[in-house]
């Protein structure tokens, strides 16, 4: 009895897991990924990341503890990267991304989470290709639209930033 | 003048959000970072599958992929949003084709074979020249008299979609002046009632004149609301708005004798006289939301607005506003 027991409450927890994030259908898992995540700055702490390809987006969606962050990336039109707000599950456009890859990080909005993701830089390499040697950082801002406004590289950010805050 | 300040103020933010923090672009930044994931450079480097099942961005089976449409990633590989931006400057090469002189426009033409061949030729291209010449000027006529009919109809057609359209505009802006008078009057209305009901403690040094205890809300700087982590990144919040700014506000408007605050980041006003406590951790308040006011509990423990999660950056907003009215240091 009890091992029905605890199959019914493993059967209710797969079926909360299964919708707990939007599917679609010809969905395909491209990866998945131990590694670690940061949450408002804190400090890292260990996550299973999982690729998605989900019709015309990639989805990227984080586990941390009981809480799952999702991100998206969409090529066409033009580039755009959404988040997944949880509470209404909706999509909406971040303000900003980062990456370094002398630490194979990834940042949304402001730092606010940050991923260690090994695949998603090496992704960036093969897109990005020469262009892309010996570059470390890059950052990309966009607009309420959702589309990229800025894109800086390495102490080209940097100077960027001085220049604008004069 | 105000235009260029304003899109450099714009442009400063835009850049501000766009960056991490001066400290770590420098160089050295690496040691302040988050720990690496085990082994995160065998990943990176070989595109393997070390750390989870299925394998990382790897090489897509031989050849550069820069430049290829998004169609064309490899497998294990998904869009970076990154990949299309890695010009940084380089030339772009557009569309042109190759010149290499075999486009269909350049064909060869063989040689004609002898100079009667040529002189018939010509006199046959001649008179042809000439009649076309002549059926080209009949027709340019008779095209050009009936554009000109043409145009005509099209200008009068113009002349009354011009007018409908004025009307109609006429017609929706007078609209919108009565909604936007009736919202004005509206909101007179509810601000006057608020003049009527003044809470005893909404004057100067109101934090301590508040009739409930006050100063255990706030003061960290990633709320302790389970949902807060999430959501927070997702919306693209770092932090909500601090106590000192929502009290400098309350302060300036009771100054001001104005009886609501904006909201920071919001379009929302709070009717501060109207916050009240609800039991120990608990209040009551009166907000305008642009459609009228309405009256909204919250729960500054468990972070809910009406009982729920706030949906929005805005309605988080609007629940730790109320709540340092409340509870925060004032």
């Amino acid at each position: 009895m009890t091992s029905l027991r605890l199959l019914a409450l493993l059967g209710s927890a797969v079926s909360l897991a299964a919708v707990a994030l939007p599917r679609a259908a010809g969905a395909q898992t491209l990866y998945s990924l131990n590694t670690t995540c940061s949450i408002q700055r804190m400090a890292p702490v260990p996550c299973v990341v999982e690729a998605v390809d989900v019709g015309d987006a990639t989805e990227y969606r984080h586990r941390v503890g009981d809480r799952t962050l999702v991100y998206r990336v969409i090529d066409e039109p033009y580039v755009r990267i959404e988040a997944l707000n949880p509470t209404t599950n909706t999509w909406g456009p971040v303000r900003n991304a980062s990456i370094r890859f002398s630490t194979n990080e990834l940042c949304f909005n402001d730092r606010a989470f940050c991923v260690i993701n090994p695949n998603y830089l090496n992704s960036v390499r093969e897109e990005g290709g020469p262009a892309l040697a010996g570059r470390d950082r890059m950052a990309l801002s966009f607009g309420s639209n959702g589309r990229t406004e800025i894109a800086c590289f390495d102490d080209g950010c940097t100077r960027l930033k001085e220049a604008l805050d004069q | 003048m105000n235009r260029l300040i304003r899109l450099g103020t714009l442009a400063a933010l835009s850049l501000s959000l766009a960056l991490p923090p001066l400290p770590l672009l420098a160089s050295g930044a690496a040691a302040t970072e988050p720990a690496a994931a085990p082994e995160p450079t065998l990943l990176a480097r070989g595109g393997g599958g070390g750390g989870g099942r299925g394998g990382g961005g790897g090489r897509g089976g031989g050849g550069s992929s820069y430049g290829r449409s998004s169609g064309s990633r490899p497998s294990g590989s998904g869009r970076t949003g990154f990949g299309n931006y890695s010009n940084g400057g380089s030339a772009y090469r557009g569309s042109s084709k190759p010149a290499g002189g075999f486009s269909s426009g350049s064909k060869p033409k063989p040689a004609a074979s002898g100079t009667r061949q040529t002189q018939r030729s010509q006199t046959a291209t001649t008179r042809q020249q000439g009649r076309q010449d002549g059926a080209g000027d009949r027709q340019g006529q008779r095209t050009d008299q009936r554009g000109d009919r043409q145009g005509e109809r099209t200008d009068r057609t113009d002349i009354r979609q011009d007018n409908r359209t004025d009307r109609s505009t006429n017609r929706q802006d007078q609209r919108s002046d009565r909604v936007s008078d009736r919202t004005d009057v509206r909101r007179d209305r509810s601000d006057n009632r608020w003049d009527n009901y003044w809470s005893g403690w909404a004057r100067p040094g109101w934090g301590y004149a508040r009739p409930w205890n006050y100063g255990w809300y706030g003061g960290w700087s990633s709320p302790p609301w389970n949902w807060w982590g999430a959501s927070a990144a997702a919306w693209g919040v770092t932090t909500l708005t601090t106590a000192a700014i929502i009290d400098a506000a309350v302060d300036d408007a009771i100054s001001d004798q104005v009886t609501y605050i904006a909201v920071p980041n919001t379009s929302f006003e709070l009717y501060y006289p109207s916050v009240e406590p609800a039991g120990s951790q608990g209040v009551t308040f009166v907000v305008n939301d642009n459609t009228g006011t309405v009256e909204m509990t919250a729960d500054c423990q468990q972070g809910t607005l009406d009982g729920r999660t706030p949906r929005t950056a805005a309605e988080a907003e609007l629940l730790n506003a109320a709540c340092v009215v409340a509870y925060g240091d004032g």
